[in-house]
């Protein structure tokens, strides 16, 4: 059979990666499971993440106050409280002690103590203060909570400072600060975490389905292995790219709904541009999918990819350094960022959609995906190329066996 | 009736038998059950370093290269947060924030020194993002408090060359002060706040898979007559068995977790340990309930290893660590109890963290116990499926 293959003018080869290209299609679109991973997981996720997210900061967190003082630089405090959207005073009725018992019992999230002596302090010119009980159960409730209470004190002490004050100290300040945050300004969670998840499931999905098509024809297929069920001599390299292309033309139209439609449908930050996003679209998508390729001819059956690479989700989110930053991890870890396509990916992309960071700079980002791109592609070679020869090696065998008989 | 009792006993032991022979005949079961629940233990346990957001790199711009703006930069390095970087102007800056090489940076303007000598109130500006949440918060919260130390340092010395009391000053700097106290997690530890519930939310994906691969797989193959048979024809004593071994094994490896996470790692712990292993028994039964239910409804190995998959995975959101279910659409937040994570969640964060006892958290004990009832419901479809099955043509 390898002779025939020398021959072969460009046109015949042209064709033949057609043949394996439609072949791939047929096969994935009469694949149910893997158009459930790909279609339900990249859209219905898609969808669902947004959905889940959508309300993006939390508001109105309940809490409790302890008014130990009732008066009215006490009540102003707790009108200024209510004011605010982070906070939502359910009841100020309570003891300390029965506060504490609502926020151990979940029905608050927060407790705030106003000290009996909070209003004759202040009118004897002594700092007053005012305790804040968090639950971290999660850490945004003790964001909420704390952001609303040093707000609140800071702008009650402003007009304290209005009412009584002989001496401004805005007037004997000589160096003056301002903060200023730049991106996702109001602390949205959503904002923060849907492009993180957004890249992850387009990795995942398509890691899985790739795994998940290998191991369906290692099933059908007689001799378990990984090569395209013909009669025709198919070239190694025809069989890798006429898959890649498979998963990549479909791949990037997903991307496209992905890193273009959604943003827009949910109003997520994007202060990137249309080409911008293609530019990284393409590595992307090359290394991931040369990645699952690779990864995919360790999978025997249907099954064993979902069993397998299913749970790495939460590791990749970790990876990539967007909850807790790259430099507290060791340096094994480290050197991980930068092994998948996922963790690196999701931390330019989030940079270009939510920062408006140019190609320019995530450049190194850039760089990294196409060396992935190129060193996958070649193991993925490599291991076809070994299953090829296996085929071949068994084929051959049987064809000895049925010879003798 | 004894006949009958060892008759089911010595059905039970055939169907444990034949399941541990399967699951130790093909390797697949070893990773999924043993080698992966390991590796997220130790992933867990060393990707958050020694727990804390630390030595954040940080930009400094000191346009005025003056005494008293090397000191202000030097008071901000002092910072266990912050991880001080030079730049020589506020584009440079921009640019390394936007390649992702700093999180934050502060401009000290031109002639910083002489203007506030003169009186003329120059400003300092600070600048962050909440791009990567976590470190935005803490970046901002320690960059204030750092600003505003260094701008009433200067209001405290002119007062006392006034003659007004540094009490004073501090009251005019700030009547009202705010004073936080964190329950549950004071150390802001991130190994304690997330490495402690995600190896369970882990876990439970692949006790979900492995509890639909390993029923859905038998009825793949059309196995499940023997399966069926060994068991007597009684489906409940062949769902029993064959779940057995991995109960047994999940079980060990909870208790296994506890012991790393609260033992070894000396990781606070505010109830007993024996508590957090009951809890896990009642975790890791109450998960392959869920998955027994899910292969029980939709008896098609590829279609519900898929739905483990996708459900398995929003375990995560859902436990409700990150961002609260209740802030969640009302539709989520009651899917979320569901989940049996979210419930070990709940659990884990008021008998764990908070030291309270079980009467604070008794509902979520009643769901994980509850959640073992549906399946049963579902039993006898199962059954049928498993005879129907065998009868498909081929």
């Amino acid at each position: 059979m390898t002779p025939k293959k020398k021959n072969m003018t460009i046109k015949e080869r042209f064709k033949d990666l057609l043949w394996v290209f439609l072949h791939e299609y047929k096969q994935l679109l009469s694949n149910h499971g893997v158009l459930l991973i790909f279609f339900g997981g990249v859209i219905g996720y898609g969808l669902f993440y947004n959905y889940m997210y959508g309300p993006n900061t939390l508001q109105k967190v309940h809490i409790a106050v302890v008014d130990n003082s009732k008066n009215e630089l006490s009540r102003e405090y707790i009108r200024m409280l209510n004011a605010t959207e982070k906070v939502d005073v359910v009841t100020t009725a309570f003891t300390f002690e029965e506060a504490k018992e609502a926020l151990e019992r979940g029905k608050v999230h927060g407790v705030v103590l106003i000290p009996n002596d909070f209003e004759t302090n202040i009118a004897r010119n002594i700092p007053s203060d005012i305790q804040v009980f968090c639950s971290m159960n999660s850490f945004l409730y003790y964001v909420e909570i704390a952001e609303a209470a040093t707000f609140c004190s800071l702008a009650l002490g402003t007009e304290i400072n209005l009412k009584h004050s002989t001496v401004s100290t805005a007037q004997i300040a000589p160096i003056q600060v301002m903060g200023m945050p730049l991106y996702n300004q109001d602390d949205g969670y959503g904002n923060f975490l849907i492009p993180i998840v957004m890249v992850l499931v387009l990795h995942q999905t398509l890691i899985l389905g790739i795994g998940m098509m290998a191991g369906t024809e290692c099933e059908k297929n007689r001799y378990h292995l990984l090569v395209p069920i013909s009669n025709k001599p198919h070239g190694l390299l025809r069989i890798v790219f006429g898959k890649a292309l498979c998963y990549i033309s479909l791949y990037f139209v997903l991307c496209i709904f992905i890193f273009g439609l959604v943003p827009k449908l949910f109003h997520l930050p994007y202060l990137t541009t249309f080409p911008d996003i293609l530019i990284f679209i393409v590595p992307f998508l090359l290394a991931t999918t040369f990645f699952g390729m690779s990864m995919s001819v360790l999978f025997k059956t249907y099954e064993s990819p979902l069993l397998i690479f299913v749970f790495s989700t939460i590791p990749l989110l970790f990876l990539s350094g967007a909850s807790f930053p790259i430099q507290n991890m060791p340096l094994f870890w480290k050197a991980m960022h930068y092994v998948f396509p996922a963790p690196i990916a999701s931390f330019g992309y989030i940079r270009l959609s939510s920062m408006g960071a140019s190609i320019n700079q995530i450049g190194e980002e850039m760089t990294v995906l196409w060396i992935q791109a190129i060193v996958y592609m070649i193991i993925a070679i490599f291991a076809y190329h070994y299953n090829i020869r296996r085929s071949e090696h068994i084929e051959k065998e049987l064809e000895t066996i049925n010879n003798q008989n | 009736m004894e006949k009958n009792n060892t008759g089911m006993l010595n059905a039970l032991k055939s169907v444990f038998l034949r399941e541990w022979g399967r699951m130790t005949s093909r390797r697949i079961y070893f990773g999924v059950c043993v080698v992966i629940p390991m590796f997220i233990l130790v992933f867990m346990l060393t990707i958050f370093g020694n727990g804390k957001i630390e030595q954040l790199p940080v930009g400094a711009v000191d346009m005025d290269n003056s005494s008293t703006s090397r000191n202000i930069s030097r008071n901000v390095s002092a910072v266990p947060t912050i991880n001080l970087q030079h730049f020589a102007d506020a584009a440079t800056a921009q640019d390394e924030l936007l390649k992702g090489k700093i999180y934050g940076y502060f401009v000290i303007p031109p002639n910083f020194e002489s203007d506030v000598l003169g009186m003329r109130s120059p400003t300092i500006s600070y600048y962050y993002h909440f791009v990567f949440i976590s470190v935005g918060n803490i970046l901002m919260a320690d960059l204030t408090t750092i600003f505003k130390t260094i701008a009433a340092a200067p209001i405290l010395q002119k007062g006392e060359a006034m003659g007004i009391s540094p009490d004073l000053i501090m009251f005019k700097l700030m009547p009202v002060q705010t004073h936080i106290e964190k329950i549950g997690n004071p150390w802001l530890n991130y190994e304690l706040y997330l490495s402690t519930v995600f190896v369970f939310v882990l876990l439970q994906i692949q006790i979900l898979l492995i509890t639909v691969y390993t029923i859905g797989i038998e009825l793949k193959k059309r196995t499940a007559h023997a399966w069926l048979k060994a068991a007597n024809k009684n489906v409940f004593i062949a769902v029993t068995g064959k779940l057995l071994p991995y109960t047994i094994i999940f079980v060990a490896e909870a208790l296994f977790f506890n012991v790393v996470l609260f033992v070894f790692c000396n990781n606070p712990l505010s109830c007993s340990i024996w508590q957090l292993h009951g809890l896990a028994v009642l975790f890791v039964l109450a998960t392959q309930a869920f998955g027994l239910f899910i292969i029980s409804l939709l008896p098609l190995l590829r279609i519900s290893i898929s739905m483990a998959s996708l459900l398995g995975s929003l375990g995560a959101t859902l436990a409700g660590l990150t961002f609260p279910v209740e802030g969640m659409p009302k539709f989520i937040h009651v899917m979320s109890y569901l989940f049996p994570i979210r419930q070990f969640t709940v659990i884990f964060q008021t008998n764990a963290l908070w030291g309270l006892g079980f009467s604070y958290c008794w509902q979520s004990y009643a769901l994980l116990v509850a959640a073992l009832i549906p399946p049963l419901f579902l039993m006898f479809q199962l059954k049928r499926e498993m005879i129907y099955y065998n009868f498909q043509e081929k």
